[in-house]
């Protein structure tokens, strides 16, 4: 079986410095991986770089989508194709009302997978049951993309998106992070109830308290633009007891230790 | 040598004459005004760009065109051609004029309650002089300027709105300067008036209209004193043809508490001027004054605004959006002046243009002289083409480049038109935008 994601020795640089060196991960269908690792050491360098932000230069290696080459798709390609990135900071785009933002996103994507586009009215039904889902008022279907949100506000905002496009493979980029516990919750459920034999959730997370709402199947330990440690769930529970140091007091032998690919 | 344009300013000035007659009956008050405002107009002659405030904005290609005067006639035009001007909303106090004469046939005044004034300026002489005497021309920005004297000793046709205290009247008053009735080139001068007494309520719209194909000059002037506590909301649309020129002049000034707001949109005409000016004259005054601008072709618009902050503890809140195209050009000059005694000043000020031809070129020059140290302020002006993280973000979610980018175009007109309170005018310049930046993105 192919795997979805497929990431081997990848580089990445921004501008001149090199972020990504040598990322290793291979994501089969069904699975959950949760990605952990201090501030800085490229994470989200690494959900950029997947969804293809501009700013980024893969210097190095490469990323198969269902065997495919990623690389080569334009970002509006690859969401279409069925990779989703729920962004840390999550952009605002006043004047453009969220429901016409969310209906050309949903039909632009349903065209290239050959599917009939919904019209307006359809199409606010499907939101309506959406916006139940992630516990998101009506209202914030209005008003204009994330402007005036609350962080939380944009967090859930993302998962809709993430619900409303059914992506193959997703990766949340810190999601988490600034959630109350309710939120939390939202926003597991929500993973929870998307989550099928046939797609994939890539979770970068600081907090082991999202991994009691959502089974992860491995977690990784990101350290200095790579993952220098892999292992399953109680990889988690070591991280919140002695904290990244651990990871990184082991070096190299690490880094050489998950060469291998992991699933 | 004559001096520049001294030929245009005697056709002018002979248009002055020739309406004396008309004017007979005006009362001495008015006569007093209208021929000091035409010495001045005489005295300084129309500006060149040798002059500071018209630096980008060259007149002399309306002063070219031999304007006749107006004769109000609406010539071969229907009247539900002005049926779709209207705003249903406004309904009950609607003002249609068509080259700065009043059409009571094509208005309707059937809503105007006991409590308000709402009449045409040649009515208003007759029956509300004291109020007229006292407020007509007592701004000195729009009367001080030549375009404003002309409009001060020319001015006919106009309306004046005079709302006495706690008088408050919730749907809008629509007023339609309608230019170019007949085949001649025809140039108005319309002037509106509003008094909002202490603790009223108004919303005053004001469009300035024509039809493609006929040359016309609009020199509108607009004076509006917001009363103690009272409210007033202000919007501008000149969506004139492309053959027409557009001088305004909008002079307010707000007493304590007061508060007024402004939406002005420029997205018509060949050559447009909108000078606003805003006096935050007692504690608690407060403004918040928006604008956008669309261009295209070879339309040349220009945006100056004044607010003085005269007094402590008033706001300011500005944001002024351009979108360019073609070759056309915009100029914005935000002045914003903080004086020695307006402490707990808070003034905001953004000038935004988005250009989408090479060949489009803005000047916008945002100013903030502060004399008064305990004050927050801010100031900024951006010239360029689309946010990167914002065109990035769309495509994450599927959206091809073409289609981002005509929806952050739409969306960076429609930040200013979404602020629109009146729903017909919200809509139709909503349509306009969204048939200029993005043919296929439907509302739902
Ligand atoms: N666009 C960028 N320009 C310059 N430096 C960047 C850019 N993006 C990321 N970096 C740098 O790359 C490193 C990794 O950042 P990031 O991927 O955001 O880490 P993380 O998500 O793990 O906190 C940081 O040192 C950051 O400053
Ligand atoms: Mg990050």
């Amino acid at each position: 079986m192919t795997a979805l994601l497929e990431i081997r020795d990848l580089h990445a640089t921004v501008e001149t410095t090199e972020i990504l060196r040598g990322v290793d991960l291979t994501v089969n269908a069904g699975e959950i991986h949760a990605i952990m690792g201090p501030n800085g050491s490229g994470k989200s360098t690494l959900a950029k770089v997947l969804a293809g932000h501009p700013a980024y230069t893969v210097t190095s290696g490469e990323v198969l989508y269902k065997g495919q080459n990623l690389l080569e798709l334009a970002p509006d390609e690859r969401a279409r194709a069925g990779i989703f990135l729920a962004f840390q900071y999550p952009v605002e785009i006043p004047g453009v009302s969220n429901a016409n933002f969310l209906r050309l996103a949903f039909n632009q994507t349903r065209e290239a997978r050959g599917l009939e586009e919904l019209d307006p009215l359809e199409f606010d039904e499907l939101l309506r049951e959406k916006m139940k889902l992630v516990e998101m008022d009506y209202a914030f279907a209005s008003r204009s993309v994330n402007q005036g949100f609350s962080g939380g506000e944009k967090k859930r905002n993302e998962i809709l998106q993430m619900a409303l496009l059914e992506p193959s493979v997703a990766v949340l980029d810190e999601t988490d992070s600034g959630l109350d516990i309710d939120a939390l919750r939202v926003v597991a459920t929500a993973v929870n109830a998307l989550a099928t034999p046939d797609n994939a959730f890539v979770m970068v997370t600081h907090y082991q308290r999202l991994l009691n709402y959502i089974e992860p199947n491995f977690v990784h330990v990101f350290a200095a633009g790579r993952i220098a440690r892999s292992g399953g769930k109680e990889l988690a529970f070591e991280l919140e007891e002695r904290g990244y140091e651990s990871v990184r007091d082991q070096g190299a032998s690490i880094a050489s230790a998950s060469e291998g690919s992991i699933g | 040598m004559k001096p520049l344009l001294a030929e245009e300013k005697d056709r002018f000035l002979a248009a002055w004459e020739a309406r004396r007659e008309q004017t007979a009956f005006e009362p001495d008050w008015l006569a007093s005004l209208r021929r000091t405002a035409i010495a001045r107009f005489d005295a300084t002659g129309f500006p060149t760009t040798r002059n500071e405030a018209w630096k980008y904005t060259d007149v002399s290609p309306i002063l070219k065109v031999p304007f006749a005067s107006a004769t109000g006639s609406i010539g071969k035009l229907s009247f539900a051609g002005f049926e779709c001007l209207r705003a249903p909303e406004a309904e009950g106090a609607c003002l249609v004029f068509v080259d700065g004469v009043f059409h009571r046939e094509l208005s309707s005044m059937s809503g105007i309650t006991d409590c308000l004034v709402v009449t045409d300026f040649a009515t208003a002489i007759a029956e509300h002089g004291d109020v007229l005497s006292r407020h007509l021309g007592s701004m000195s920005e729009p009367v001080a300027t030549p375009f404003g004297s002309l409009n001060l000793a020319m001015a006919s046709g106009g309306v004046v709105i005079i709302a006495p205290r706690n008088c408050s009247y919730v749907a809008p008053i629509h007023v339609v300067y309608f230019s170019g009735g007949s085949d001649e080139p025809v140039a108005s001068h319309p002037r509106t008036l509003v008094v909002a007494g202490e603790s009223s309520n108004l919303t005053v719209v004001e469009t300035f209209a024509s039809v493609n194909g006929v040359a016309s000059l609009t020199n509108a002037v607009a004076e509006i004193h917001v009363g103690e506590n009272a409210t007033v909301d202000h919007i501008r649309v000149q969506r004139e043809g492309r053959e027409s020129f557009h001088v305004g002049a909008t002079a307010v000034e707000v007493a304590r508490s007061g508060s007024y707001s402004s939406i002005a949109i420029s997205i018509g005409a060949s050559l447009a001027r909108h000078d606003l000016t805003v006096q935050l004259a007692d504690k608690g005054a407060d403004c918040r004054i928006d604008g956008l601008y669309l261009t295209e072709g070879s339309q040349h618009t220009d945006s100056h605004t004044r607010i003085d902050h005269l007094v402590p503890h008033c706001t300011s809140r500005q944001l002024y959006k351009g979108v360019l195209d073609g070759d056309s050009r915009a100029v914005f000059n935000g002045k914003v002046v903080v004086h020695h005694d307006a402490q707990k000043t808070e003034a905001h000020q953004t000038n935004r243009n988005l250009m989408l031809s090479p060949r489009a070129r803005v000047d916008t020059k945002p100013e903030l002289e502060i004399f008064a140290d305990d004050v927050v302020c801010s100031h900024g002006a951006t010239v360029g083409a689309l946010e990167a993280e914002e065109q990035f973000y769309l495509a994450s979610r599927g959206l091809d480049e073409a289609t981002a980018r005509a929806v952050l175009t739409y969306g960076f007109a429609e930040e200013i038109v979404q602020e629109i309170s009146v729903a017909s005018v919200r809509r139709h310049l909503d349509e306009v935008i969204l048939d200029r930046f993005h043919k296929g993105f439907s509302k739902g």
